[in-house]
């Protein structure tokens, strides 16, 4: 499963009035594609501060302490606010818990949720624009490196002629897929409409069939077209004709002949639907060599097959042939420059685990990215996050290690001072009431680990890849798709008009009813619920690839949170998002999580899938939010957690749970426990895992209730 | 049922408060027992935290009766008000026209009009009679908002023995010590003010507030929507804890329906200003009869992946499910103790579902 979203060793504070709030402290997981991650934990855990940082929208006074956060080869604590620019919203987008306060009170919706579709799509085109050019002129380079300069102007022939008909290609498939999508929006339309008329519903049946004459007009792409000229105006006539009938006042339903007239539509738009799809990708070359020659009204599938073997004997044979030749010359290069890297590497290691001095380590990390980025192989589609964050991540390790050199003597000098300063107040008998921050030392050999291992997994990932073979054609085949797709995006220009139709089939799949006439509403003008619809469409109307719920049912009650959880999970699933969800309450996510991360005073104090957490929970603090809430079979008292979170500007020593938590020993106040693997998706991080603990009986309440889901039969595997 | 012996201590009557044209509540009639927990269910803007707030007369009713113990504590006027304005209207109107029968007319009005202001004065005597009802205190859903900023804890919580006119200070500090002891907070929380407290404690000071009056009576208005989930377990055990020891009877108001079922002898659903089913807590799950119950229902999340993932979640679409054309649906009795708004035919059916 391809990984989506990382996140490692990261730790938040804010500075405050009254000293610093250690917010996170030191988390790590993997967001996987398609998948649910929910985060679980009460307000002050730190849940939100974690999906605030990945959109980096920190408050000002956060203290990054060090991490990574890891998308799409990126390092999201790395890049300047530019490049987050386009990240936030296009590629990870955010529901937020008070679906009022995050739209805006005075734009009408239907223009809050096309702002961003517009937006994008101005800076999708640029951007695909640049990707396309920078890949093809690559690809181009690597060709004539290879061949020779005898063939340069036969490639650089090729590369232009492909460029052209890429482009030309998707232009003519754009205005294609405009008539298909008015057509299949019609037909929608009508089938919405005879239903109506069925159940006896009131209907202007004039207006209908006039507004269904004037859209017939409007689909004029003569590649859908060709075939239906006659059969459009026949039926167009037909509709107009149909109107001159005579109705009563408040009559319901529509006439015989009306529903005849819609039926014939209705049957006309629906062979238009199925007729065989040209494939523009071949055509635009056959058309580009054929100028004047009137292609709309051949057969389809054979026209098609015509194209490709035109294709493939004019262009596609030679182009991919050296293709090929530039693809495998790139990759030769960069094995022969992997090889000097790991040469280098097993320099670097020694020399990172020796005696290291600031500015020496740093230029010499320098000099080491370089060489790693030189060696990356460009052609490969698919970017592999090791190397590509390889840079970022050295420094943040190299970084992370000399904060702490600094921080240590310091940290033992306040230790020492405060505890003089309480041991005097005391000697003189006074009644003191604060405490002596215990001592928070970084562990400095642990650091300079990391950076080695940063190094390691470099090293692992190359010795892989040095010896590995690769399929030279199925490369270009990808290479050929990925410059397809981004051409396509080139040509994609959304107008208003389309974007309004895409707002309101996205009000529509968000399940607001009446979609049409509520695009001109303003934000007051909806209840909280189909508030809260609307500000997901908006997350939605980027396309984005990660999905960032906060907290999005807190503020609905029952009915609506139910339904929007089914709505997340419905365009999850046909979306393939991915989603964090935070929430405080471990019953919501049952439902939608695939993996849960217990968060509880800035740690993970326990990660697993759905089923690991809720039939097997293992971390008291767990245990203690199952059973603190009734279910509905629960009659004995309930099992509340006693006090509050700890004062996070005093992180407590050991295990944070530990002043809450009746199970806690000795070993809980005085050092953290940790993570300890249960099985391959689970992990806590409590002492009574470790072999030596005692053995401990979950509380009643937890195992009744699962003996009660086994006996429901939800339990199967439980 | 043993319920029709037991001492009614609250009883609504027909209530119906109507903003301009919004009808929040509309004609919601029920009775709550001495020492049981009542509670209201139904999503936001059904009309419930109205219904609460028309009981301890935040709001003046629009037209029905409230009883406390038998007394009318209060009773909507403004139907009245409004009725009597029209009759005026028209006498006017007929006396201006002149038509033969216009006196006999006038006559009649004349009497409609004696009728509802003596009904009118009823109800304030009523009012006086009732005097100001301390029985019957409120805890408020958000305890930050509900809070007065700049008064300390001690305040906040004597504020009510102040009014009544208690003026010796040594023994009102004595009670409010005493009460923050019994909501579990301490002494020294008595001279802080409220935005030193976390969310639990604040509410636990709302709730220290009521019950400083010695109440009969609890509203409670979403106490725990607003907490996290471990301390809406302590706020739920306070409660439980306190309907005990000071024998308390609760209207608990809420949505969280696992929660209203923990807590509740009994179960009112509200939809859309109807009451539209009420029954025992355990009755209500064991047969919820209204659609829109059975709905609500559906919809509880439920702490197990693999339940959760085959649950199917009911629809309720009031057009679709209910034909009122013919009539009007009331709330009949289908069961002892089991209320469900509905009209002959649907009674019919509900009974047939519920084998009898």
């Amino acid at each position: 499963m391809a990984i989506n979203l990382e996140v490692n060793n990261l730790r938040i504070s804010f500075r405050t009035n009254n000293g610093k709030v250690q917010a996170v402290r030191d988390i790590s997981f993997k967001l996987e594609q398609g998948k649910t991650l929910a985060i679980v934990g009460e307000s002050g855990s730190g849940k939100s501060v974690t999906s605030k940082a990945i959109l980096g929208i920190l408050a000002g006074n956060s203290i990054i302490e060090g991490g990574e956060i890891i998308f799409d080869g990126r390092d999201l604590l790395k890049i300047d606010e530019e490049e987050m620019y386009r990240i936030r919203g296009d590629k990870i987008a955010m529901i937020f818990q008070d679906p009022l306060s995050s739209l805006n009170p005075i734009v009408k919706i239907g223009k809050q949720i096309t702002e961003a579709m517009l937006l994008k799509n101005k800076a999708s085109r640029r951007e695909s624009r640049k990707d396309f050019n920078s890949l093809l002129a690559l690809l181009q380079a690597q060709m004539i490196a290879d061949c020779g300069a005898s063939s340069e102007a036969r490639i650089k022939e090729l590369t232009s002629t492909f460029n052209s008909f890429c482009v030309e290609a998707n232009k003519l498939e754009n205005a294609y897929n405009h008539a298909a999508n008015t057509v299949a929006d019609l037909l929608t339309d009508v089938e919405d409409v005879q239903f109506k008329a069925s159940k006896n519903q009131k209907l202007d049946g004039k207006a209908l069939l006039r507004e269904y004459a004037n859209k017939l007009k409007t689909i004029k792409e003569p590649f859908f077209t060709a075939k239906f000229t006659e059969r459009m105006a026949a039926v167009s006539a037909e509709l107009l004709a149909a109107r001159k009938y005579t109705a009563e006042k408040n009559a319901l339903g529509l006439p015989e002949s009306v529903l005849n007239a819609i039926t014939q539509l209705e049957n006309l738009l629906r062979d238009m639907q199925e007729q065989p799809r040209p494939n523009f990708f071949r055509i635009g070359f056959y058309a580009m060599k054929h100028p004047g020659e009137d292609l709309t009204g051949r057969d389809m599938d054979k026209l098609n097959e015509e194209a490709l073997a035109y294709l493939n004997e004019n262009f596609m044979n030679e182009f991919i042939a050296l293709q090929e030749r530039g693809v495998a010359y790139s990759h030769r290069q960069s094995v022969d420059k992997k090889k000097l890297v790991l040469e280098a590497l097993k320099e670097g290691k020694a020399y990172f685990s020796g005696e290291l001095k600031s500015a020496g380590a740093m230029k010499y990390a320098k000099s080491l990215a370089d060489l790693v980025d030189a060696s990356i192989d460009r052609l490969e589609i698919v970017k592999d996050g090791v190397a590509y964050t390889f840079r970022t991540s050295l420094n943040s390790a190299i970084s992370r290690y000399f904060a702490a050199v600094a921080f240590n003597p310091k940290e033992e000098a306040r230790f020492e001072r405060q505890t003089k300063k309480h041991d005097a107040l005391v000697a003189k008998g006074k009644n003191v009431e604060w405490k002596v921050v215990p001592k928070s030392l970084h562990d400095l050999d642990a650091l300079k680990n990391q950076i080695v291992s940063v190094l390691e997994r470099l090293e692992k990932k190359y010795q892989d890849d040095v010896v590995a073979t690769v399929d030279y054609h199925q490369r270009c085949i990808e290479i050929i798709d990925y410059l397809k797709e981004k051409a396509s995006k080139v040509v994609y220009k959304v107008t208003k008009a389309m974007a309004k139709e895409r707002a309101i089939k996205l009000m529509e799949e968000v399940g607001i009813s009446e979609a049409r006439m509520r695009f001109n509403q303003y934000p007051f003008e909806f209840s909280g619920g189909m508030r809260q619809r609307i500000v997901i469409a908006i997350a939605l109307s980027a396309d984005p690839e990660v999905l960032i719920c906060d907290e999005p049912t807190t503020a609905l009650d029952v009915t609506i949170q139910a339904q929007i959880l089914e709505l997340i999970n419905k365009l999850k699933n046909e979306r393939n998002l991915s989603v964090i969800f935070i929430t405080h309450d471990l019953g919501v996510v049952a439902n939608m999580a695939d993996d849960i991360a217990v968060m509880y005073a800035g740690k993970i104090i326990e990660y697993g899938t759905a089923d690991d957490v809720f039939y097997d929970p293992r971390h008291p603090y767990t245990w203690a939010l199952l059973s603190a809430m009734p279910d509905l079979d629960t009659k004995e008292k309930l099992d509340a957690i006693p006090g509050t979170p700890p004062d996070m500007r005093y992180p407590p020593a050991g295990d944070a749970f530990a002043l809450r938590n009746k199970y806690a020993m000795q070993i809980d106040f005085e050092q953290q426990p940790p993570m300890f693997e249960i099985s391959e998706t689970h992990r806590a991080a409590t002492w009574l895992l470790h072999p030596d603990a005692p053995k401990v009986e979950i509380p009643k309440a937890i195992t009744d209730r699962i003996a009660r889901m086994k006996k429901a039969g939800g339990a199967e595997n439980g | 049922m043993a319920e029709n012996n037991r001492e009614v201590l609250l009883k609504v009557e027909n209530l119906c408060q109507y903003f301009g044209r919004t009808k929040a509540v509309d004609d919601v009639s029920f009775e709550v027992y001495k020492g049981e927990v009542f509670g209201l269910v139904g999503e936001s803007g059904c009309g419930k935290t109205t219904t609460g707030r028309s009981i301890i007369k935040l709001y003046d009713i629009t037209s029905g009766s409230i009883y406390y113990k038998g007394r009318r504590i209060a009773a909507g006027t403004k139907s009245f008000k409004n009725e009597i304005a029209a009759k005026k209207k028209e006498i006017r109107e007929l006396s201006k026209s002149g038509s033969p029968d216009a006196s006999e007319k006038i006559a009649a009005c004349k009497e409609r009009i004696a009728e509802l202001s003596r009904e009118i004065v009823a109800a304030k005597a009523d009012h006086k009679k009732a005097g100001i009802v301390t029985d019957i205190q409120m805890i408020f859903q958000d305890p930050i908002s509900s809070l007065d900023g700049r008064m300390t804890v001690k305040e906040i919580i004597a504020e009510g023995l102040v009014i009544q006119g208690m003026k010796d200070k040594k023994l009102i500090e004595e009670k409010v010590y005493q009460i923050l002891e019994t909501v579990g907070l301490v002494r020294e929380h008595a001279g802080r003010y409220p935005h030193e407290f976390s969310g639990g404690q604040r509410q636990r000071i709302g709730i220290a507030r009521a019950i400083i009056m010695n109440p009969e009576l609890l509203i409670a208005d979403e106490p725990i929507s607003a907490l996290d989930v471990s301390i809406q377990a302590q706020v739920i055990n306070l409660l439980n804890e306190l309907r005990d020891t000071l024998d308390l009877t609760v209207l608990f108001i809420a949505h969280d329906l696992s929660v209203v079922k923990y807590f509740s002898d009994r179960i009112g659903v509200m939809y859309y200003g109807h009451l539209v089913e009420l029954a025992s807590s355990d009755e209500l799950f064991a047969h919820p009869t209204h659609p829109y119950t059975k709905s609500l229902l559906s919809a509880i999340p439920l702490p197990d992946p693999h339940l959760e993932k085959k649950r199917e979640r009911i629809q309720y679409n009031p057009l679709a499910e209910h034909d009122y054309s013919v009539e009007e649906p009331t709330l009949r009795e289908i069961t002892p103790g089991h209320f469900v708004r509905c009209n002959s035919v649907e009674e019919q059916k509900y009974r047939e579902e519920m084998g009898l």
